[in-house]
């Protein structure tokens, strides 16, 4: 798996423990090595110091070995078994022999020192100290309480020791770790004992006469003419076991430092997915046509605060359009809609597809209004030729066939019949005409053509009240007058046919720029929305639209109200 | 005594002579000519000035009152009987107001027709009682208006200076209350005022109310 490929807070997390780790190891490491020289130098310079003590007090125990034995006294403290000099058969123990030398070194100064420890069968320091007095040299031999000095081990912890090595490189003092071992059995060849040998003072890293690897601090001791080295030496293990516990310390702490620092990985990391996720929920959604906002936005300055409110805007800029899409869509093209910007593109399209629609939908209406009014216009021209016909055409032949009847010479009482009969038939021929358009109508407009039609009316259960305002000034045009004529026609039959009513007021009132037409019965009403009479109804507000006119209609049970009003442009 | 002197104006020959053949044998009324138009009116004018013209009233791009109406002016010693289809009441209104003396229908007999231009001969108007039942209702007060508040008017101001509202006039009225409101502004441009308490104060003023 590549580590683009992986989530983001597993990549997170892997980066800050990557970093983390690399930055505590190396300062660890630092650390470390700096701790280590530290105490490597703190130890070093602490044997130095031990063995410097110990070269003091060996130096001072030897110069008042010297001393005593120069200044002749008797000697007290007199080692109890010379088993050196007994081994060699010579005397007994702690005994100062005149004139008795043995094979003594070369007497430099006042005295020499000659080391017998390798003869001594315990392995004690068995010292032989000659002197020269007048012809004859003195001697004496001596186990200076040397070893109780190397003893003293404090601030040397478990593994520390000082001890004495002698030129044939095999020990003086006893080991700590071989106590029962005689010390000259014990051989050291370390580099501390060859370098010290050589007058090197020094201190270092070394392995010791049992192949230990310890910190050592050695210098060559002469003391008059013996000569010894002495080391103070601890195991490296114990001097640097601080080291071991840091160690372990701070890999705890390394631990500890990664899980803190996975925990906090793993928190801002989901800190910053959590609204990636969100987002891209929210965007999926979007994909899908939804624009509903579903998150919580939380009020945050940075950048993810920032992204939320740039994706509550492209939310709302959407759902804005699609509202007034949706407005589009529904027929209102009163809907309002700002341009997100000038690059907003869906916006432009729905504002000229609104704009083509809106144009679209005008000019249907005018090719709508237009069709209704030629059909209403052909219709009425129709019935205005037949009216016309029928009055003028026919009328007249009527009457030249009476007037020829009537001068005719048949019979008085068939002629009498015969001229009813003609006024009968021209009486029906007046009523089919005027049904068709009444000539007054068109001669003297729709206030005296209503007027005649409720004058036909003449019902006793019907009260009717007209109430006719002329205006002398103005001409109201044809089309207008039988619209206005064929309403009140229309709605004077509705009132007949179904209103039951007892009263008819219908008013026609004539202003300069509109006239007005009122009709209202007291009748029993009906549901403007359920009516068998929906057809007549409809006509009625047609012919009313066709000529830009307002048609209202209201009833209830107490009756029915027509209000129209036509501009009169 | 010499006959009545009577000519037929109509568009329809077949008319024209059932007209004279009724009256052929008359001993009163002599059908002396016959015309289509205005213009062969007036040729018979030029020759001899009828007492009685029988008028129809709607001919084929003549409107027959408008030429009663001129004719009356320039030989008003010529008396018009209307003789038409048209049975509106609304026809014989316009017809009297152009100064016909007569109203006939076309299915009116024999009888009616010469006692109508017997009467009209003699200077005297001649409605029979199914015209004059037509008139009735019919004669609109078409006054000269201007700047004057018409009858409705007036009506309506009475109503608002009593404090009724646009409603309450509306129902009494029996108009509808845009008509009121109507009437109302027109009111007010009438009479050269701005609002209501105005228009009140100026009629009272003026004495309309």
């Amino acid at each position: 798996m590549k580590f683009v490929d992986l989530k983001i807070r597993n990549k997170l997390a892997l980066v800050m423990i990557l970093f983390a780790l690399a930055v505590i190891s190396l300062l660890s490491a630092l650390y470390y090595i700096q701790f280590k020289e530290a105490l490597k130098e703190r130890v070093l310079l602490q044997l130095s110091s031990v063995k410097q003590l110990k070269v003091s007090q060996v130096r001072q125990r030897m110069e008042a070995l010297v001393f005593d034995f120069l200044s002749n006294q008797v000697f007290t403290e007199q080692p109890d078994n010379a088993d050196v000099l007994i081994a060699y058969g010579v005397i007994s123990h702690d005994t100062v022999v005149s004139g008795y030398p043995l094979s003594y070194p070369e007497i430099v100064g006042s005295v020499a020192i000659q080391d017998l420890t390798p003869h001594d069968p315990a392995g004690q320091i068995t010292l032989c100290l000659y002197k020269k007095e007048a012809n004859e040299i003195r001697f004496g031999i001596f186990r200076p309480n040397i070893q109780s000095i190397l003893m003293e081990r404090t601030g040397l912890g478990e593994t520390g020791e000082s001890y004495l090595v002698g030129e044939n490189m095999t020990m003086r003092s006893s080991s700590r770790f071989f106590p029962q071992r005689r010390p000259t059995d014990i051989v050291v060849k370390s580099q501390g004992v060859i370098d010290a040998l050589e007058g090197e003072e020094g201190y270092g890293l070394i392995n010791d006469y049992r192949g230990v690897t310890v910190f050592s601090a050695y210098e060559r001791l002469d003391v008059f003419n013996l000569t010894w080295v002495i080391l103070s030496e601890i195991d490296e293990q114990e001097a640097l076991f601080p080291l071991k516990s840091l160690r372990t310390n701070l890999v705890i702490v390394l631990g500890i430092i990664l899980i803190f620092v996975f925990i906090a990985s793993y928190e801002l990391a989901r800190q910053l997915v959590k609204p990636v996720l969100i987002t891209e929920e929210q965007l999926r959604k979007m994909s899908k046509g939804i624009f509903e906002s579903t998150f919580d936005v939380v009020k945050r300055e940075d950048e993810i605060g920032q992204m939320f409110s740039a994706l509550e805007r492209l939310i709302a800029a959407l759902k804005q359009t699609v509202v007034f899409a949706n407005e589009i869509g529904s027929g209102n093209f009163e809907a309002r809609y700002d341009l997100l910007s000038s690059e907003d593109k869906l916006g432009a399209a729905l504002m000229g597809m609104k704009e083509r629609l809106q144009a679209y939908q005008v000019s249907e209406k005018r090719l709508k209004l237009e069709n209704q009014r030629s059909l209403i216009s052909g219709e009425e021209k129709e019935r205005l030729r037949l009216s016309q016909e029928l009055h003028d055409g026919l009328g007249p032949m009527l009457t030249i066939l009476k007037i020829k009847v009537e001068s005719s010479t048949i019979q008085a009482d068939e002629k009498k019949e015969l001229m009813r009969l003609f006024d009968e038939t021209l009486g029906e021929m007046r009523k089919i005409s005027n049904n068709l358009m009444p000539s007054v109508l068109r001669d003297f407009g729709a206030g005296e053509a209503i007027r005649n039609l409720l004058k036909q009316i003449g019902q006793d259960r019907l009260q009717v009240h007209y109430q006719y305002d002329p205006n002398g000034k103005i001409n109201i045009p044809t089309n207008i007058s039988i619209a206005l004529y064929r309403v009140a026609q229309e709605a004077v039959n509705n009132v007949l046919k179904h209103a039951r009513a007892s009263v008819l007021n219908i008013s026609l009132t004539e202003f300069t720029d509109r006239v007005s037409l009122y009709i209202q019965d007291n009748g029993q009403g009906f549901d403007p929305e359920n009516v068998t009479l929906g057809n007549g109804l409809r006509n009625m507000r047609e012919r009313i639209n066709v000529e830009n006119g307002i048609f209202e209609l209201t009833s209830d049970s107490k009756g029915s109200v027509i209000e129209v009003e036509i501009p009169l442009v | 005594m010499s006959k009545i002197s009577v000519i037929v104006v109509d568009d329809h020959q077949l008319f024209r002579e059932g007209v004279r053949s009724l009256f052929a044998e008359d001993d009163l009324i002599s059908v002396e000519g016959e015309a289509d138009s205005a213009e062969s009116m007036y040729e018979f004018f030029e020759k001899a000035l009828p007492e009685v013209v029988l008028m129809d009233i709607t001919m084929p791009g003549a409107d027959g009152l408008s030429i009663i109406r001129e004719s009356r002016k320039r030989f008003p010693e010529v008396k018009f009987i209307v003789l038409t289809m048209h049975a509106d009441g609304q026809y014989v209104v316009k017809a009297v107001r152009s100064g016909a003396f007569g109203y006939l229908l076309k299915n009116a007999d024999k009888e009616e027709l010469s006692e109508a231009i017997r009467t009209v001969s003699k200077g005297k108007k001649y409605f029979n009682s199914e015209i004059s039942q037509l008139m009735v209702g019919n004669i609109s007060l078409e006054g000269d208006n201007t700047q004057r508040l018409s009858e409705r008017e007036t009506q309506v101001l009475q109503l608002v200076s009593n404090g009724k509202t646009t409603k309450e006039i509306a129902e009494e009225l029996f108009v509808s209350s845009r008509t009121v409101e109507t009437h109302r502004v027109n009111m007010m441009k009438k009479l050269d005022v701005q609002n209501t308490a105005e228009l009140i104060k100026k009629a009272v003023k003026l004495k309309l109310i």
